[in-house]
């Protein structure tokens, strides 16, 4: 079920008159639980089992570490084993199946039996770092392992957050699954304004971008000027459709009357590229952080033999956006894009501008934000670009421009970027310039025409289902 | 609290601003017609040619006709007049309309009509319809066409939508709004460089975004995409969605102007070992047969043909020289059996 569909807000008005008329808190989650698993099957049921059997057994696993602690290891092992187990077999099986097709058919071998349909459940590497999350902590005693299967069930499954986040910690949504929930006329003051702002940046910006831009990224031999036209495109689509169901989600758990984290706070406008990844994905960048990054540096300042300093300070950037890369999809795009910022985290680093860094004077910052800005567009070319030889075949073979129309084409896709992009920019104005009052209320009623004028019976999938 | 009180006076005031605007400038009366609207003109393109061609024998269809079929083979081995009708993309809308206004009303109608279609298109009346389709359906209908708007756009609207499409003026005029927006805010600056107008950047988009310029892969990814609608629990229901779709008329107007129908399922790489045909498409394929039958209409089905291999298809649909002939053969050899009209 897609946020933006009728078919969702049906399911989700009768969740939610018979979710405020439950008084008992254990009833409320019981109802939350069936509904996020009727929410996560509602296409594809078997998505809804595999769920169900990877939190039990994260479940048990957690109750077992704390109950023989002399085992903690083996049981996080098992943990890491059915988690990244699931995920990679989900995430690559059709990504290598098909090379490994080719060498068996070279071998003179029979490949059929390799050709089963093998999709990859959405939301599941979302769900996975939850989970993962939680195994963590209890393993390091940071936690008391749950001893409540429906609260901790509701915790993985939480549906406004299965499918693409935020990836909440254990720690942030326990103690409000855990406390009793009464209705309050702020619950729906706090969450309007994220519906209204995740429709419009949704049905209007990004659905209306992502139709020039994947048309560009689709062409046999684009022109550089419509390859630049199209990242930028993509970076408009990208935070657009992403932050949209971010605001989404928030505004949906605010009417049942729990508080998610924010997952964006103006990546654009990032200096560098660690200050972009502490406001891009933020509940992304916190995991890598906690659960990859901090773990890796202690790993190699812990050593007999001390690394040089420019390594340690090196690796762990590398390691953690390498990794970065891999959750985010299957293929060598993905890869080399978490590379590439590894390589700009870490060559940051070395020359001293970490993440707060803010160079004396606006037109040095103003150069600064232009340089990140296009790194971070580059980042998202990697990223969209449909397979590597694409890319590489653009940067050695592209003329500027293949003619008058292709200008046109690309002109006119700069400009789209630039209108859709505006309303975007104006919150950012308004947020600094204006903080509340009128003005908002006005900006708010402008988007929500906005989003009837663009309202198509059609509308295209969240970009982040299928990470 | 007060931010949304607010929030609600603005909304107000601008639903009035917009609505003043849509009445002022785009509307006729109120309520507002629910749905797109055909213009009066007809193109009668297909008529003259028929009329010029005289065929005895007319292959009908979307693009698949003109790369699969070769009428000048087919009118050799055959020994009788061969035409084709080929409308790029078109839907069971669009080939109603064709052959309700062009086929129907030649002076000279074929004996024998042959319809290619792909799996559920024939009962998947809301399939190619919108934005430019709708244009090419609009130019093969006139106003007296409001069946097929009332199958193609009106039943496939909520009743939301349609009570939103009536009487409410910021959606009904959506349409025309979006198209202020670009010709007065996006394509600014083509107009200020180029002096190029709004339809010269739609060509311009049409030239740079020709099918021949884009990726094999892609490409046959994007048409995949596209084509899920035809797939949907709802589209693959044969008895839920026959007599909401233009197959009955299609028949009935054949029927009617005594031109013998023969459908005819066309092979499409959608389906391979690693993504079978669902079970319900071949049920679906199944009641479509026995409907066929009970209607004196002749159904083949090439779709599982071992004769069309994956080698000979140039994309998804469309096959290649070599797929030409060999398709083309097989129809020759699949019509020969059949009892002449």
């Amino acid at each position: 079920m897609s946020f933006t569909s009728l078919t969702f807000w049906a399911f989700f008005a009768i969740l939610f008159i018979a979710y405020w008329f439950m008084r008992e808190r254990r009833w409320q989650n019981l109802l939350l639980l069936v509904a996020s698993y009727v929410f996560y099957g509602w296409l594809t049921p078997w998505y809804a089992v595999l769920l169900g059997a990877s939190t039990l057994g994260d479940f048990i696993l957690a109750r077992r570490m704390r109950q023989r602690t002399d085992k903690t290891k083996v049981y996080l092992g098992l943990s890491l084993i059915l988690n990244l187990g699931v995920l990679a077999f989900f995430k690559y099986y059709s990504f290598f199946n098909s090379q490994v097709a080719e060498a068996l058919t070279g071998a003179g071998l029979p490949v059929n039996w390799l050709f089963i349909n093998v999709f990859l459940p959405a939301g599941l590497s979302f769900y996975t770092l939850k989970k993962l999350a939680y195994m963590f902590d209890v393993s390091r005693g940071l936690l008391e392992p749950s001893d409540d299967l429906v609260a901790f069930g509701l915790y993985v499954s939480f549906f406004p957050q299965i499918v693409a986040g935020p990836i909440d910690r254990y720690q942030k949504l326990m103690p409000q699954i855990q406390q009793k929930r009464v209705w309050q006329a702020e619950f729906f003051y706090s969450a309007w304004p994220l519906l209204v702002t995740g429709f419009f940046k949704k049905i209007v910006v990004a659905d209306t971008i992502r139709s020039v831009v994947d048309r560009i990224f689709a062409l046999n031999e684009p022109s550089m000027l419509l390859v630049i036209a199209g990242a930028l495109g993509f970076t408009l689509e990208i935070l657009a459709d992403f932050s949209a169901y971010t605001d989404l989600a928030r505004g949906i758990a605010q009417l049942l009357g729990f508080n998610t984290s924010e997952n964006f706070n103006k990546p654009y406008l990032s200096l560098t590229p660690t200050e972009f990844w502490n406001r891009w994905h933020i509940t992304l960048s916190i995991w890598l952080r906690d659960y990859i990054f901090f773990p890796v540096r202690r790993a190699l300042l812990r050593r007999r033999q001390p690394l040089p300093a420019w390594l340690n300070q090196s690796i762990p950037p590398l390691v953690t956006m390498f990794i970065s890369g891999i959750w985010h999809g299957a293929g060598l795009t993905f890869v080399v894009w978490g590379i590439y910022y590894g390589v700009l985290i870490a060559g940051c680093q070395l020359v001293g501008l970490r993440g707060d860094w803010q160079p004396a004077g606006r037109l040095k910052s103003f150069f600064a934000w232009l340089v990140m800005f296009a790194f971070i567009a580059f980042g998202w070319l990697i990223f969209r670009a449909p397979s590597l030889s694409w890319l590489l075949d653009v940067f050695q073979h592209s003329e500027w421009t293949h003619g008058q129309a292709d200008l046109i084409v690309a002109l006119t896709v700069l400009s789209m970027t630039l209108a859709y992009s505006l309303p975007i920019y104006i919150k950012h104005l308004l947020d600094e310039y204006v903080p509340g009052g009128f003005v908002h209320s006005f900006y708010y009623a402008a988007l929500t025409i906005g989003i009837v004028i663009f309202t198509s019976s059609v509308t295209s999938d969240f970009i982040y289902f299928q990470f | 609290m007060r931010e949304f009180k607010q929030y609600l006076l603005s909304l107000l005031i601008l639903t009035g601003l917009i609505s003043g605007f849509v009445f002022l400038r785009f509307a006729d009366g109120y309520p507002f017609p629910v749905g797109l609207q055909f213009d009066p003109h007809i193109r009668q393109k297909y008529e003259e040619m028929l009329a010029e061609e005289r065929p005895q024998i007319l292959v009908f269809g979307d693009s698949v006709v003109e790369t699969n079929v070769d009428t000048n083979l087919m009118a050799s081995k055959l020994g009788k007049s061969v035409s084709a009708i080929s409308e790029p993309g078109a839907g069971s809308a669009l080939l109603y309309l064709v052959l309700k206004n062009n086929v129907a009303t030649a002076e000279s109608r074929p004996d024998l009509l042959i319809l290619l279609f792909r799996d559920t298109v024939l009962t998947s009346p809301g399939f190619r319809v919108h934005g430019s389709f709708f244009e090419v359906m609009d130019e093969y209908a006139g106003t007296e066409d409001d069946f097929a708007l009332q199958l193609a756009i009106r039943d496939q609207m909520s009743p939301l939508e349609k009570l939103a499409e009536a009487y409410f003026p910021p959606y009904w005029g959506r349409w025309d709004l979006r198209a202020l927006l670009v010709s007065r805010v996006i394509n600014l600056p083509v107009r200020a460089l180029f002096d190029c107008t709004q339809e010269c950047s739609e060509a311009a988009m049409g030239d740079v975004f020709g099918n021949q310029n884009f990726e094999p892969d892609q490409l046959n990814e994007a048409i995949n995409s596209a084509e899920n609608f035809l797939y949907t629990d709802e589209n693959l229901d044969f008895e839920g969605q026959i007599d909401r779709s233009f197959l009955p008329e299609i028949v009935r107007i054949c029927q009617e102007n005594n031109i013998k129908l023969i459908l005819v399922r066309t092979k499409i790489l959608r389906f391979s070992i690693e993504n079978p045909e669902p079970s319900a498409l071949t049920n679906y394929v199944n009641d479509l047969s026995a409907y066929a039958q009970s209607h004196g209409v002749i159904l083949i089905d090439f779709a599982r043909d071992d004769r069309l291999k994956p080698t000979v298809f140039k994309d998804m649909h469309h096959l290649n020289q070599e797929g030409k002939t060999i398709f083309s053969e097989m129809l020759i050899e699949a019509i020969g059996s059949v009892p002449p009209p």
